[in-house]
């Protein structure tokens, strides 16, 4: 069956997480002996259409196809078969077990019932010899470095003799002279006529590897290019840029006194040292591609990891490390990932929503429900937040909504200094202009908002200013109505 | 009743060890495991072992370092790097050897054949129990309902006896009532998506009534009819001059350690628990694995109830209460890892020798029966935390 045709073919794939599209009808063909880079920001689908392509997840509608046969959806066995082969972020091996187990994971050589290790180890020194790889197959991978266990899995599909391989974020944690021995087998195995997709944040290495490149944004195919006929910067407008119709500019508000300043800050991946003053009624964006650092930022100003240099609250030291000094200091975030870092997704609306109010309080107060009513019903006011019934879990509400909840709980905790990291991400558009709203209506009440966002377009029309991060470094100050090609070069580097 | 506590009173650990026949005989003072309170035996015991028993492995893996950098100071790190190289169980065998030679040079009854044997009939059900639980392990589950399982099988045994059917017809049944209890088990978490530990805990209490409502919770004595030294037989009986539950248990065993390593369904037990997402993408079917691993388990459970019939000579629903305590911590003190992935049935043969002879030389020096819980929970604790250890501190 490997006609001329061959290759992979994903059509009108639809995902729906809770009421959140995280696909809307995506397609994306790749040909055989084609290196495809699929490209994004966070959140835009990458790694949802990867599992459905591994069958580890079931589509609302659309289908896989290898030469031109559609795969059962979310069958993983029919995947193997046909030689669908997904590497993911982590290294999928068993650490106790020695490389060449990890290549047959369960289906080692045996005869009449009992496991030949001989073979075994035998076919595995000749599928590491294949790809290039010199590990021992009696190695135990527990004993191998993080780059070698990826190598690991990358061979353990090999071995299978995959002729539609995807690469999800692989190169993310390898080292530089790893990613050029991952380049070295990609590139045999597309000369052997395997179909590969590759993703990486990291757009000089698509550039580098693959003969397209396409862009998802949104949950939705945006662009696909001809890797040797754009730019960079044509990629990165494609990934962030909204040609957002109604268009909404914050009304600025005349700044205040400064309520948060950093001073040579330095942490984790941000290695050059950032100075800010943030000023009451403020809104400074940070820009940046994934990996630049902009998150990282954000969470040691908050006090969520270690960093150098200092930080003041309304002329306050906050000690770095100390979230809980952060909170009184009148410090509010709005974490990237309000599920797993935002909300208690079985507890109720209120008991979110007052959460830090209530952490303020000693533990010996009575909790009031009087009290809280107060408060929700000014958030209720303040957010449009529409719950019909406070005590439900908070699961029940849509994105936007949960959005409101995280949100309202730092106006409950009167927070003068709000940090927000992606605070559109992954809610509709109705409710996006809500959170604008809420942000317009907070900077006039004198609040001061530290705002990341990989939607340039949001970044330029909420911020007074906008730092732009790329690697950790900075890369340029822009001030409210800058073009966006500027910033957007500026985010890709001097290169290209 | 005293046949009941030879069982059940399997288990009792290294801090009583070191610390009860220190003042009794002041000679097990001497190495390692003196004044440190945790970890320190492990410690001195990997270091102590690593050389023996270190060429086996030594030519296969060079020492990549991908993880050598292992955070601690002082004992703790070298303890770690120490126990990296070395089999998993090193540290119990060490304690274990130290333990045995400290009773042949203060007990004088230790050594002799009665004593011996009496020590070789009380380990055999514990450590049939403990392979079964060494598999699940092995996928990162426990099964806490073993002990009343075990109840309910001997209920089985007695009751179908009784009622007039065949010996062996009665053995059978049991063993595989005993899979089938163990298949519910497996069928709920793997099937309803629930945690092991809710599931077991609550067959754990109806598998414990289930066997004491047919007789009000009264035990059932065999009643004398042909059939009954077979039975007999295979409670207490002796091949040789070796009892026939140590045989047994050794046999199964064996067959546990064949199918284990050398067998694809084996190996299959080992990649679900070492890594269910890569196991189920590489087309193994996560839940016949984990619903086998409990039937099998449940089988030897069964088994087990057979051997404890023929013993006692009765069928008992209260025996086997605690029971799950002590054989996890054989398991864990072998060095089989709480997380999965990972496991040892040489390891686990120590363990259950450990809890054994330690129980017996507690026995010997005149401490009381009722310090077993002590000494049992400590060593439970004590094989995790040496577990974290070795695998590079806390993750």
């Amino acid at each position: 069956m490997t006609g001329p045709a061959g290759g992979v073919e994903l059509t009108g794939i639809v995902k729906h997480f809770g009421g959140v599209a995280a696909l809307r009808g995506v397609d994306l063909t790749i040909g055989p002996g084609e290196i495809v880079g699929l490209v994004g920001e966070n959140g835009s689908g990458k790694s949802t259409l990867m599992r459905v392509l591994a069958g580890a997840e079931v589509p609302d509608a659309g289908a896989v196809l290898v030469d031109g046969v559609p795969l059962p959806a979310g069958d993983i066995h029919a995947r193997l078969n046909a030689g669908v082969g997904v590497v993911f972020q982590e290294a999928n091996v068993c650490p106790e077990l020695e490389v060449a187990e990890n290549l047959y994971l369960g289906h080692c050589a045996s005869t009449a019932g009992v496991v030949s290790w001989g073979r075994t180890r035998a076919a595995a020194s000749a599928a590491l010899a294949e790809a290039g790889v010199p590990l021992p197959p009696r190695a135990r991978v527990r004993d191998l470095s993080q780059d070698d266990r990826h190598l690991t899995d990358v061979v353990r599909l090999l071995a299978r003799g995959v002729r539609v391989l995807a690469l999800d974020e692989t190169t993310a944690s390898l080292t530089d002279d790893y990613v050029q021995r991952l380049f070295d087998i990609v590139r045999r195995a597309r000369e052997r006529g395997t179909s590969v997709v590759f993703i990486s944040h990291r757009l000089n290495e698509v550039f580098d590897l693959c003969d397209r490149i396409a862009v998802l944004r949104d949950g939705a195919m945006v662009a696909v290019r001809v890797a040797g006929e754009t730019s960079e910067e044509q990629v990165i407008r494609d990934m962030v840029g909204r040609a957002l119709a109604d268009k909404v500019l914050r009304r600025p508000v005349p700044p205040g006194p400064v309520r948060l300043a950093l001073r040579g800050v330095t942490a984790g991946r941000v290695t050059e040292p950032v100075d800010l003053d943030l000023r009451a009624g403020e809104v400074v964006g940070i820009g940046g591609l994934v990996g630049s650092g902009r998150s990282t930022l954000l969470e040691a100003v908050y006090g969520l990891r270690h960093r150098t240099g200092e930080v003041t609250v309304d002329g306050r030291p906050l000690r770095p490390g100390a979230p809980k000094d952060s909170v009184a200091a009148g410090l509010g975030y709005v974490p990237e990932d309000r599920r797993a870092h935002g909300l208690a997704m079985e507890m109720s609306v209120r008991s979110n929503a007052m959460f830090v109010a209530s952490g303020r309080q000693s533990w010996r107060r009575r909790v009031s429900r009087r009290a809280d009513e107060v408060v929700l019903d000014q958030l209720r006011g303040r957010l449009a937040l529409k719950a019909s019934n406070v005590d439900a879990p908070v699961r029940t509400l849509s994105g936007g909504n949960q959005q409101k909840v995280v949100l309202g709980r730092w106006l409950a905790g009167q927070a003068g200094v709000l940090l927000l990291d992606e605070p559109t991400r992954g809610i509709d558009v109705g409710a996006k202009a809500q959170i604008y709203e809420i942000i317009q209506a907070l900077t006039e009440d004198g609040t001061a908002v530290l705002l990341v966002s990989s939607e340039l377009d949001e970044l330029l029309a909420l911020a007074d200013r906008v730092l732009v991060l790329r690697e950790g470094r900075l890369r340029g100050w822009f001030d409210r109505g800058a073009r966006t090609e500027a910033v957007a070069t500026a985010m890709a580097g001097s290169t290209g | 009743m005293s046949d009941q506590d030879a069982v059940t009173a399997a288990a009792a650990p290294a801090a009583a060890a070191s610390a009860s026949p220190g003042p009794a005989a002041g000679t097990a003072d001497p190495p390692g495991p003196a004044g440190d309170p945790g970890p320190a035996p492990a410690a001195g015991g990997a270091a102590a072992g690593a050389p023996a028993a270190e060429p086996v492995r030594a030519g296969g893996v060079p020492a990549a370092g991908g993880l050598a950098g292992a955070a601690g100071t002082g004992w703790r790190a070298r303890a770690v790097s120490a126990a990296r190289g070395a089999p998993p169980w090193t540290g119990v065998a060490v304690v274990l050897l130290l333990m045995v030679i400290g009773l042949i040079a203060t007990q004088p009854l230790f050594v002799s054949y009665l004593n011996l044997n009496n020590v070789a009939r009380g380990l055999a059900i514990p450590l049939l129990l403990a392979v079964g639980a060494t598999l699940l392990l092995t996928t990162g589950m426990i099964d806490l309902s073993i002990g009343s399982m075990l109840a309910l099988c001997t209920m089985v045994t007695a009751g179908c006896f009784n009622l007039g059917l065949p010996a062996w017809l009665a053995v059978l049944l049991t063993v595989l009532a005993g899979g089938a209890l163990g298949c519910v088990n497996g069928l709920l978490i793997a099937k309803a998506g629930l945690s092991f530990f809710v599931v077991t805990l609550g067959t754990m209490a109806v598998y414990r009534s289930a066997a004491q409502l047919p007789t009000t919770g009264i035990s059932v004595q065999l009643s004398d009819k042909p059939g009954f030294d077979l039975l007999a037989w295979l409670g207490d009986g002796e091949v040789g001059r070796v009892s026939v539950p140590v045989v047994v248990s050794v046999l199964a065993l064996l067959a546990a350690f064949f199918v284990s390593r050398w067998t694809n369904f084996g190996r299959q037990v080992y990649a679900v628990g070492g890594n269910e997402h890569a196991a189920r993408l590489a087309g193994i079917s996560v839940d016949r694995v984990r619903i086998a691993v409990f039937a099998l388990n449940g089988l030897l459970v069964g088994v087990a109830g057979v051997l404890f019939v023929g013993r006692i000579q009765a069928g008992s629903p209260l025996i086997g209460a605690g029971i799950e305590l002590e054989v996890i911590a054989a398991v864990l003190l072998g060095g089989t890892s709480f997380l999965g992935g990972q496991s040892s049935l040489a390891g686990t043969t120590l363990g259950v020798l450990f809890i054994a002879v330690l129980q017996n030389g507690l026995n010997l020096v005149g401490v009381q029966a009722l310090w077993r819980g002590v000494v049992t929970g400590a060593v439970l604790i004590l094989a995790v935390w040496v577990d974290r250890l070795r695998r590079g501190g806390a993750q």
